[in-house]
This record gives structure tokens, C-alpha cells and sequence, in this order.
């Protein structure tokens, strides 16, 4: 041999050079990765943050008061914050210049001071009322607006970009050489409107319905009258001409209590509210006649009692009552449909929301917002807190010295907080933020407006502008978690069945053919499976339920039964028979499929009265035979299962001189006894369940809706077990050959072998599997989307529809507008949902691991 | 050397052309536990054993010695049945235990497999606690009797010369040991069942001469009270711990006889050359 030169053996440059350059390229690769990861969960958190701030404040102005009391809600302030304007108590409204006071304009009210006998200013938009002494209303309003125009007028001096001059009645604002705005208070007052009853009017209110405005007033003499304006042209003169029809009653209250201090319309005006001081309410039906509903009162509860009613408002869309009392605390009160009946019409008042205070000093004034749930409430110590009321959320405080007459307001956007006292006008610039949003209302319940309690609840978009955006994550998280449990409860058994099958039983040939064409299973998109779920399989599942539901039990009853003959037979027909095995069990599950097929209609019959989905609904049948019907295979396989493992061994060691076919006979005679047993067994547990007064309805099952988790629970389990599947096979067959080899030499079945050796040692590879499925199922949007029907309603009902995190962004990210709330609340989603998924890869990480050291050094 | 003669058999079973064996007179037993008749196995279309004829003694140990590639394992392996795992393979002739034919159809694979303990060449304890390694062959049959399984392991590991060293941590990992005592908890596994033979292939291949000298002295006090049939590369571990030895040479017997005299005075040359080492 000649002798090698060493030289040729060292490592050449080429070959260093690509290991240097594979080792960089591989650390750049995962760390930018990670990076990658990081950023995307950083950027959305970044993005859902600002939900989390409280308001700022922005600016703080003092207007000097021109006049000394102005009428309740009647302070406001205009879109751009330039304007503010009051009402005075002789019917004039005063506008200003926020910035430094200014008086621009006060209108001539067309009647003297003397005349007026009271002054109501709605709360929630431009319009106000004055009554007179001889009973005469007349309707004004003052609407803060703007004209363009496109060149400087001609009797404006000249200005630079952004000033702003008073002009004429109003402010002339220059934004740029083509753009000057006007602002001004426009201000009308309507003709007076003779009522029929003359006596003096002490209380008005006043509500905008479909047809035409209509008006409550409370007359000296005691009367409440309801007057509907019909508008319409004199066809003779073109003259227009307002009727008053009216409505009248003379409530008793009034006549043994005197005036009630406050006097409201609710909802779309079908009741009125009368309030007194003392906190008792009385609530009107207003259609047709004026008829007493019920009687409440607001400043009492379990908890506290106050003295007096000190302040009132309502929230936007007349739905709730905002009651202020002299120690502090603002209650709010809806109407909610009552099922007890305890009132005539059905709906009662009901607190929702209770508002203390850390100082018990009285309110003084409470307004409420034009836009959004936001009140403003004024306590006699000077703190002025603007509150979102659903969420219970404090937006901004400030204070201010105040006394008895102050009254508040809210700019138009939430975008300033006003108080008007004697000196003059504080006004507070504010950014409101997102007001509505807060964690507990992201994730706890929260009692929104004319619910009978507090939920969780998701509903981004509503039919009126009147109604609150329900932001409550929970229901999509349930969802979520719902998806993922019934798809992982069908996926995980099946595909990990046919991991072990593959990889312990199957022969190398066929095995070879089957495991690509299961993986190719994992490339069909999920949007043709959905499709396929909500299409396809849906109708099957509503026509035929019972039947499917039917199968489950079934086919593995007719496979244990068709197991247990097979055991029975003697050994060497068993031997010779092994080979035909697909055959029986091909037997097997058609046996089970005619079995459930015949069984369904008996099922239905005999435990759910007749029609499953009546059932379902609650509306006929009992508890107790969903309970029967449920426990019956859950029993009859653990008594099963026991009896194998305890009485199996003493009856074949009792048969086992004798011949195999007693020992045969004696098992079949077992197994008959299990389920009979197994049937009682489940009857007394129906029983208890129903003694205990549970319902499977409602909770595991309800009424059926057609597309619902059953379904999402079988598509997405498609998807979901060629991942587990090839994971867990691959687990499996790096389970070195020798442990099989040791255990089979030591006589163990192939069985044996599987269960107590091989699924052990790749127990961490399983893991991972199903941990890699749940990833997948957590975050599946397109199957979830097109099968489960999209209503986010949160229960674990089986046979209903259900939203999830993923499908709620995929629907409505494109309809959010960028930055809103809503848009924000998305994203948040986004956020949540990655936590989640990085929670169940971190947990199935750290559990893998574990696993992973029991079975190192092999 | 290698003589001609030797040469030109070797080269004859390498061309393919089957030889006679040499069985000596003392290997034809009266009754012989395991009975090896024309058996022939092929891995597809590949043969890897060629009618081998050889009886197996009732107690005693039998050596089988040969290059590597000459089928000893797949002859082991083909006593306990564990090759019909493999898909491909396909076996002629028979092989009796007792008198009884394993490849019978009816024959029960898994009670077969029962009788005998086989100890493989790289140890493989399962990646469970020593005690539960050593009660497995009785785990799997269903006994829980937790007597029965203390006294079984006790037993099996002090018959394995195992028991000292680990009857303090029986509880734990099997896989915290050293590979010497790994090969001995697998050979206390193989008995614990009381098998009637005992199949090693290669045992000591991967362990240092004082672990080996321990399964030596092990095997001596086996021997009686099982059948042992183990297969090694090492002459001297054949020599002094078999009764008798069988020399296989490309899937075929060569030449089988009581050790002492396949070791001292061959029947045939090449059988000479092989186990004093001058070719293999
Ligand atoms: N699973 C298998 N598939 C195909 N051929 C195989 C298989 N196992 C063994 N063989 C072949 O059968 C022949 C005998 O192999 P075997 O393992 O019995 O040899 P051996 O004598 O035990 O060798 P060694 O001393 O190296 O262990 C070899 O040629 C081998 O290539
Ligand atoms: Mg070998």
C-alpha cells in the first residue's frame, strides 16, 4: 500500500467556506424569524393599545358669563370648538367666542320675560321649548353651523392662514386663500302654538318621532297633555299650518303630590316618565290615552338609600334614566321586558349601572352625550367626571368651583366638557379616547342598555345609531375554543387510531400508499372543505341527525360485538381468518350503518318524544331522556371495560378446563349483563341529573341550527387529522426497532407491543402532533367562516353556530374604518388570538420537553 | 495458510454450490429441544439460509460461530418466529421445539414466543423504571400480583448477577445505567419467564471483558436450567463457555460439533482456519 499524503486529507477552503457561510445563513434565518414574530405581535398591540388610555385633556378656556342662570342642557359647544352658546331664562340664547369670550350674537326672544313660564332645552340636540303663562309653547332651535366660501368677502379685512375674526353674528375663519368658513349659531323660533288647555305650563318635554314631533307638558291645573303637531298646507291660501292634537290626562299623582320635578319621554315616546324629588317615578303609556304603568322608585336599593333626586338626564336614545342624588351617586335605569308579568305592558324599570362617587358631596347636574353613552356628572364639590355609563369607564375629571345653578355640557364629538355657572362658561378641551372600551368590558360581562342582566356580548355594527357597539371579546373566544374542542375531540382519536394502524400494523406495501395519500388530505384548502361543510354535508346533517348521531355509537358497538366473536372463535379459524380481517371490519361497519340507520326512528321514539329538534328546542319531551340517551353508550362502555378488566380473568379462569366454546358463551352472557347494567346504570344517572334539576339543554346540546359546531367540529377535523396523523406517524416510527423487537421476543402481541412500549417512548412526538393541530384549529378561519353559521352567540351547544376570533376578523376588518374603535377592537382580536396560539405552543413545547427527557439516551 | 482444499469449499459456497455439512456423531441428539430440519429462509428473492439440518441440546449451550453475513442472527431470530415480522421473508423446511412444529399455522406465535427469551446484540431495555423492564414477559400476560412480580424480579435480576448493583434504584430510569448492566437487565428480562430456551445473539459484543466474564459465569449457572443458543464473534467466549459449536458460512452449516472438538480437532480444514483465526 503507499502511503497516503496527508495533505489530501485536509479540509479544503471550499468546504469551510460553505460551512461558515450555511452556519450564518442559518442563525440570520432564525433569528429574523423570531423577529419577525415579535414584530407582528408588537405591531398589533401597538395598534389595539390606544383602546386601553382613559381621555386626555387638551386645553382649558374661561368664557365670561354675560348672563347670570342659564337653562339646563342648554350650554353646548360646535363641532370646532370656536362657538359655545347658553339659553338663557328669558329665552334668548347667547353666543360666544370660546377663546376669549366674546359675545357674538343674542337673539331676540318674540316674547317678554314676564310671558315665560318655563324653559326646557333637549338634551340631546338643538331644539328647546318655552312655555308661557297663558299655556302657548314656542319650539326654537340653535344650530351651530358653517358656510364656505371660496374667496375672501368682500367686507372681511384682509387675514393669514388659520386666523380667526368674529364677523357679522358669528366667526369668519381663513384656512387657506380659497377656504373661509363662517361659523354662527342659526337661531329660530317657531310661531307659538295655542294648546287647548290655557292654563300655565310648568313642565315640557319634547321627542322627534316618525310622525313629526310630538310634546309633553304638564299644565298648572294638574293635567298631562301630549301633543302630536300636524303639519300640513292650507290648499286655499298655501299658508302652512300646525295643529296640536292632544292627549290628556290628569294623573292622581300630580293632583296629591304637586308638580313632579322631572318629566321624560322614553324610547321612541310611547311612555313619559314623571319624577318628584323624592325619587318616586311613575311611568305613562302615551298611544291613545294616558294610562299609569307602574311605579318605582330611583334613589333606593339594597345597598344604599339617599333622600332626594338632585339631577336627571338621559342617555342617547331616550333608553336610559340618569338619576343623581344628594349623596353622590348617578343610577341608571332602563326598561327590561319582565316575564313575571308584574306590570301591564310587560317591561319595568330595572337599575343597570350604579355610579358612586369617592366624595359623597350631592349632584348638582348631570348631561349626557349627542353621540355616544357618555354623561357628564357635577357634583356639588366641583368634580366634573365625564363617565361612558355601559362600560361604568371614567373618561376625564376635572374640577371647577361651582355652586347650586352650574350646568353642564358635552361638546358635540365628546370633544369638550362645559360648565356654566355665575361667572361664566368653563370650557375643558378633551380627547374622549376610546370611551366605550375597557378590559373588563372587553372580556367580562358588561349590562348593556334594556338587557335583562349583564353579558358577554358581540355586536360590532347595530341596526340604529341610537345603539351602543358591543365590543365583548369573550363570545369570539368561546368560539374559538369551541371550534378547536369538538374538531380536536373528532380529529385526535381518529387520526392518532390510524397513526398507530399505520405505523404497528400495516404492512410496509400498503403502507406506502396510504400515508401520502392521507397527507395529501392536508393540501385540500380549507375554503373547499368549508365550502363542502356548509354545502354539502349541512343539508345531510339536518335531514338525517338522528341517523349520523345514531352511527357513532353504533359502528363501535358492532365492532366490539364483531371483536368479541372473532376472540370467541377457536384459535385456528382465528389464525386462518387473520388475513381476511378488512373484510370483517368492512361487515362490521356496514352491519352498523344498517343498525343506526334502523335504530334512529326507535331512539327518537322512545327518549326524545318523537322529533329530535323539538326536543332539542325545549319545546316537547323531558330532560331525562337526553340524559338516558347520552349515558347509555358512555355507561355501558366503562361498566364494559371494567367487567374486562376484573370478572374477564375469574370467568375464564372458571371456563378454562372446559372448552373454548363455554368459555365463548360465558363471555357473550357477560357482555349481555354489562348492558343491561350499563342501561340501568345510565337510567339512575339520568335520574340524579334530572333530580338535580340539570338540563342537557342548554348546555352540551339546544336548539339546532344548520350550520353549527357538529359540522365545523367534522370538516375541520378533515383538516386537522393529516397534520396530527403524519406527525404522530412519523413519532411513532422513530421508535427504534429493537425496543418492538425486544417486546414482541418476550411474547407480547403486536397490541401489547403498541400500547405499552411504542406509544410510550414517542409519547412527546404524539404530543406534538395533536399540539400542531390544536395551532392549526385555533387559528382556522376559512372552514369556521363558511360552516358555523357566524353568530356569535356563547355556548357549548353542540348543534348551534358560533363565531370565532379568526372568522370575526376576517368579516369585519374590511368594513372597520382605520383607527376607529372598532378597527382597534380587531386588531386586539388579532392580538388575543396570537396569545393564544403562542400559549398552546408554549405549553405543548414545555410538556413535549418533559416527555421528551423521560425518553432520552435511546 | 489456508490449505487448497479449504479454498476451493469456500470458493464453491461462494459460487453458489451447496456443500454437506459436517455434523459430528455426538450432535444427533435422542431428543433434541430444538429440531432444525432443511431449513431454508429467503429475504425476497435473496437466500439467506440454506437447508440448514442441525438439532439443538436440551440444556446444554450451543455456540454459533461464523463470519459476518452468515445468517447466524436470521437463524436465531428464525427459532422464536420473530423474522415473520420481516414482509419479505418466506421460509421452507421446519423447525420443531419439543417435537411440536413452530411454523405450523395453528401454532399460537405469541405462546411460542413465550417459551423463549431472546437477548439481543445492542442491549434495548425499555425506556421504563428497572422493575417494570424486568416483570415485563409477566406485565404482559396480566399478572399484577405484586408478589409474584417483587419475587420474579428479584429472582431474575441475581440471576442475571445484576441484583446487587441495582436493588437500591429499582424504581429508577433502566436507561440511567451503564451499558454493561443494560445487557444484564436484558438478560434478566429474558428469563424472567422462565423460558425454555434462551436465544443470544452476540450478548457481549459491546462489553468490556469484565461484564463479559460476568454473562460468562452467568451463562454457566443458566446452563441445566435453560437451553441457551447464542451466537459470537469471539472464539475464546465460545471455546470456553459452549458445549457445542457450529460453524456457519454464507447462510450455510459448515460444520457442527461438541465444542472441544471443533475447537482441537476439526472435522474440517476450514472450520480449523476460522476459529483459530486465520480467516473470517
Ligand atoms: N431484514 C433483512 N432484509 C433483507 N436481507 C437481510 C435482512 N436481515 C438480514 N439480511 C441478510 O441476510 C444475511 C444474513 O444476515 P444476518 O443478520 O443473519 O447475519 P449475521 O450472521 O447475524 O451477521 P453478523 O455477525 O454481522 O451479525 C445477510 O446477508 C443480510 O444481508
Ligand atoms: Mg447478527
Amino acid at each position: 500500500m503507499t502511503q497516503i499524503d496527508r495533505k489530501q486529507f485536509k479540509t479544503t477552503w471550499s468546504v469551510k467556506a460553505a460551512d461558515h457561510v450555511s452556519s450564518y445563513v442559518i442563525t440570520i434565518g432564525g433569528l429574523a424569524t423570531i423577529v419577525a414574530v415579535l414584530l407582528v405581535s408588537v405591531y398589533l398591540f401597538y395598534v389595539a393599545a390606544p383602546l386601553m388610555g382613559s381621555g386626555t385633556i387638551t386645553g382649558e378656556q374661561q368664557v365670561q358669563a354675560q348672563v347670570t342662570t342659564v337653562v339646563d342642557n342648554s350650554v353646548r359647544s360646535d363641532e370646532n370648538s370656536l362657538l359655545i352658546r347658553s339659553l338663557s331664562e328669558a329665552g334668548a340664547i347667547t353666543v360666544q367666542r370660546i377663546s376669549d369670550g366674546q359675545l357674538l350674537m343674542q337673539s331676540q326672544p318674540p316674547m317678554a320675560p314676564e310671558e315665560i313660564s318655563t324653559l326646557w332645552s333637549d338634551p340631546l340636540s338643538e331644539q328647546f321649548l318655552i312655555g308661557l303663562k297663558d299655556g302657548r309653547i314656542i319650539a326654537g332651535r340653535a344650530i351651530a353651523e358653517y358656510s364656505i366660501f371660496s374667496i375672501r368677502p368682500h367686507d372681511a379685512p384682509e387675514m393669514v392662514d388659520g386666523e380667526v375674526i368674529a364677523w357679522h353674528d358669528g366667526l369668519l375663519e381663513r384656512k387657506d386663500a380659497e377656504l373661509y368658513r363662517y361659523h354662527r349659531v342659526t337661531v329660530t323660533y317657531d310661531a307659538p302654538l295655542g294648546t287647548a288647555n290655557g292654563n300655565e305650563i310648568i313642565r315640557l318635554d319634547r321627542i322627534e318621532s316618525n310622525d313629526g314631533s310630538v310634546m309633553a307638558a304638564c299644565h298648572e291645573d294638574g293635567s298631562l297633555a301630549i301633543y302630536g303637531t300636524n303639519t300640513y298646507e292650507n290648499l286655499m291660501t298655501g299658508e302652512i299650518v300646525v295643529e296640536l292634537e292632544s292627549t290628556v290626562g290628569k294623573p292622581v299623582s300630580i293632583q296629591t303630590r304637586g308638580m313632579p320635578t322631572y318629566m321624560y319621554f322614553l324610547g321612541q315616546g310611547e311612555h313619559i316618565a314623571l319624577i318628584w324629588e323624592d325619587g318616586l317615578c311613575e311611568r305613562y303609556q302615551t298611544r291613545n290615552e294616558i294610562r299609569h304603568i307602574e311605579s318605582c322608585t330611583l334613589i333606593h336599593d339594597e345597598v344604599d338609600q339617599a333622600k332626594a333626586v338632585t339631577a336627571c338626564s338621559l342617555l342617547l336614545g331616550r333608553g336610559s334614566l340618569l338619576v343623581g342624588d344628594d349623596e353622590g351617586r348617578v343610577r341608571v335605569y332602563f326598561l327590561i321586558r319582565e316575564k313575571d308579568g308584574s306590570t301591564e305592558d310587560g317591561w319595568s324599570f330595572r337599575m343597570g349601572h350604579k355610579i358612586n362617587s369617592a366624595s359623597a358631596s350631592e349632584v348638582i347636574n348631570i348631561c349626557s352625550s349627542e353621540r355616544s353613552r357618555t354623561a357628564g356628572i357635577l357634583q356639588a364639590d366641583g368634580t366634573l367626571r365625564t363617565m361612558h355609563i355601559t362600560t361604568e369607564k371614567e373618561i376625564n375629571l376635572v374640577t371647577a368651583d361651582v355652586s347650586e345653578s352650574a350646568v353642564i355640557g358635552i361638546g358635540p364629538r365628546d370633544d369638550a366638557i362645559l360648565c356654566a355657572v355665575e361667572k361664566g362658561i368653563h370650557v375643558w378641551t378633551v380627547d374622549p379616547g376610546h370611551s366605550d372600551i375597557s378590559v373588563s368590558a372587553l372580556f367580562l360581562p358588561v349590562w348593556y342598555e334594556s338587557y335583562p342582566e349583564a353579558e358577554m356580548v358581540w355586536q360590532s355594527s347595530s341596526a340604529s345609531d341610537d345603539d351602543e357597539a358591543k365590543l365583548g371579546l369573550t363570545p369570539l373566544i368561546v368560539g374559538t375554543l369551541k371550534a378547536t374542542l369538538y374538531s380536536m375531540l373528532f380529529a385526535v382519536p381518529i387520526a392518532l387510531a390510524a397513526a398507530i394502524y399505520t405505523s404497528e400494523f400495516m404492512s410496509p406495501r400498503i403502507k406506502a400508499v396510504i400515508k401520502p395519500s392521507i397527507e395529501l388530505m392536508a393540501s385540500l384548502p380549507s375554503v373547499v372543505l368549508g365550502y363542502f361543510g356548509a354545502i354539502i354535508l349541512a343539508p345531510y346533517f339536518e335531514a338525517y341527525l338522528m341517523e349520523i348521531l345514531c352511527l357513532t355509537c353504533a359502528v363501535p358497538f358492532t365492532f366490539a360485538v364483531g371483536g368479541l366473536i372473532f376472540q370467541s372463535l377457536p384459535q385456528h379459524y382465528v389464525r386462518l381468518l387473520q388475513n381476511y380481517r378488512l373484510f370483517f371490519v368492512a361487515v362490521c361497519f356496514a352491519i352498523g350503518c344498517v343498525c343506526a340507520v334502523g335504530l334512529a326512528p326507535i331512539v327518537t321514539t322512545f327518549f326524545f318524544a318523537g322529533n329530535f329538534k323539538q326536543w332539542l328546542d325545549g319545546t316537547v319531551g323531558h330532560a331525562f331522556g337526553g340524559w338516558w340517551a347520552v349515558s347509555i353508550p358512555v355507561c355501558c362502555l366503562t361498566l364494559y371495560l371494567m367487567s374486562e378488566r376484573f370478572v374477564t380473568p375469574r370467568v375464564i379462569a372458571m371456563a378454562c378446563c372446559n372448552s373454548q366454546a363455554k368459555t365463548a358463551g360465558m363471555r357473550f352472557v357477560q357482555a349481555f349483563i354489562v348492558m343491561i347494567a350499563g342501561t340501568c346504570v345510565a337510567a339512575a344517572i339520568a335520574g340524579l341529573a334530572v333530580a338535580c334539576g340539570w338540563d342537557l339543554r342548554g348546555s352540551l346540546f339546544g336548539s339546532y341550527e344548520s350550520r353549527n359546531a357538529l359540522i365545523v367540529g367534522l370538516v375541520m377535523g378533515f383538516a386537522v387529522i393529516p397534520i396530527i396523523y403524519t406527525i404522530a406517524e412519523d413519532a411513532l416510527c422513530t421508535v427504534p426497532n429493537n425496543l418492538r423487537a425486544a417486546s414482541l421476543g418476550a411474547g407480547a402481541t403486536q397490541w401489547q407491543t403498541a400500547v405499552r412500549i411504542v406509544i410510550p417512548t414517542a409519547m412527546s412526538g404524539i404530543f406534538s402532533a395533536i399540539m400542531v393541530g390544536l395551532g392549526r384549529a385555533v387559528g382556522e378561519t376559512m372552514i369556521v367562516l363558511m360552516a358555523a353559521g357566524n353568530t356569535p352567540v356563547m355556548d357549548l351547544n353542540l348543534f348551534s353556530g358560533f363565531r370565532t376570533l379568526s372568522a370575526n376578523i376576517a368579516v369585519e376588518m374590511p368594513e372597520a374604518v382605520k383607527d376607529s374603535t372598532h378597527y382597534r377592537v380587531l386588531f386586539l382580536a388579532a392580538f388575543v388570538l396570537f396569545v393564544m396560539t403562542f400559549i398552546v405552543n408554549t405549553v405543548a413545547e414545555s410538556v413535549r420537553q418533559r416527555f421528551r427527557k423521560r425518553a432520552v439516551n435511546m | 495458510m489456508i490449505t487448497d482444499s479449504a479454498v476451493n469449499r469456500l470458493a464453491a459456497i461462494a459460487a453458489g454450490e451447496m456443500c454437506t455439512p459436517a455434523v459430528h456423531e455426538e450432535c444427533h441428539f435422542d431428543a433434541p429441544i430444538v429440531d432444525i430440519e432443511k431449513f431454508n429462509l429467503y429475504y425476497g428473492a435473496k437466500r439467506a439460509l440454506f437447508d440448514i439440518s442441525m438439532s439443538i441440546p436440551k440444556g446444554q449451550i450451543t455456540a454459533l460461530v461464523g463470519p459476518s453475513g452468515c445468517g447466524k442472527s436470521t437463524l436465531l431470530r428464525s427459532v422464536n418466529r420473530l423474522n415473520d415480522l420481516i414482509d419479505i421473508v418466506r421460509i421452507e423446511g421446519g423447525m420443531k421445539l419439543n417435537g411440536e412444529n413452530i411454523y405450523d399455522p395453528a401454532v399460537d406465535v405469541i405462546e411460542l414466543r413465550k417459551r423463549m427469551g431472546m437477548v439481543f446484540q445492542k442491549s434495548n431495555p425499555f425506556p421504563m423504571s428497572i422493575f417494570e423492564n424486568v416483570v415485563y414477559p409477566l406485565r404482559i400476560v396480566g399478572i399484577r400480583d405484586k408478589t409474584v412480580l417483587e419475587e420474579t424480579c428479584e429472582r431474575s435480576l441475581r440471576g442475571a448477577a445484576l441484583w446487587d448493583e441495582v436493588k437500591d434504584r429499582l424504581h429508577e430510569n433502566a436507561l440511567g445505567m451503564s451499558g454493561g448492566q443494560q445487557q444484564r437487565l436484558c438478560i434478566a428480562r429474558a428469563i424472567a419467564a422462565d423460558p425454555e430456551v434462551l436465544l443470544m445473539d452476540e450478548p457481549c459484543s459491546a462489553l468490556d471483558p469484565i461484564a463479559t466474564g460476568k454473562i460468562e459465569e452467568l451463562m454457566a449457572e443458566l446452563k441445566g436450567q435453560y437451553t441457551i443458543l447464542i451466537v459470537t464473534h469471539n472464539m475464546q467466549q465460545a471455546a470456553r463457555s459452549s458445549d457445542y459449536t457450529a460453524f456457519m458460512y454464507l447462510g450455510q452449516l459448515i460444520e457442527y460439533g461438541p465444542t472441544a472438538t471443533i475447537f482441537t480437532n476439526p472435522q474440517l480444514q476450514e472450520t480449523q482456519e476460522y476459529v483459530t483465526g486465520r480467516f473470517g
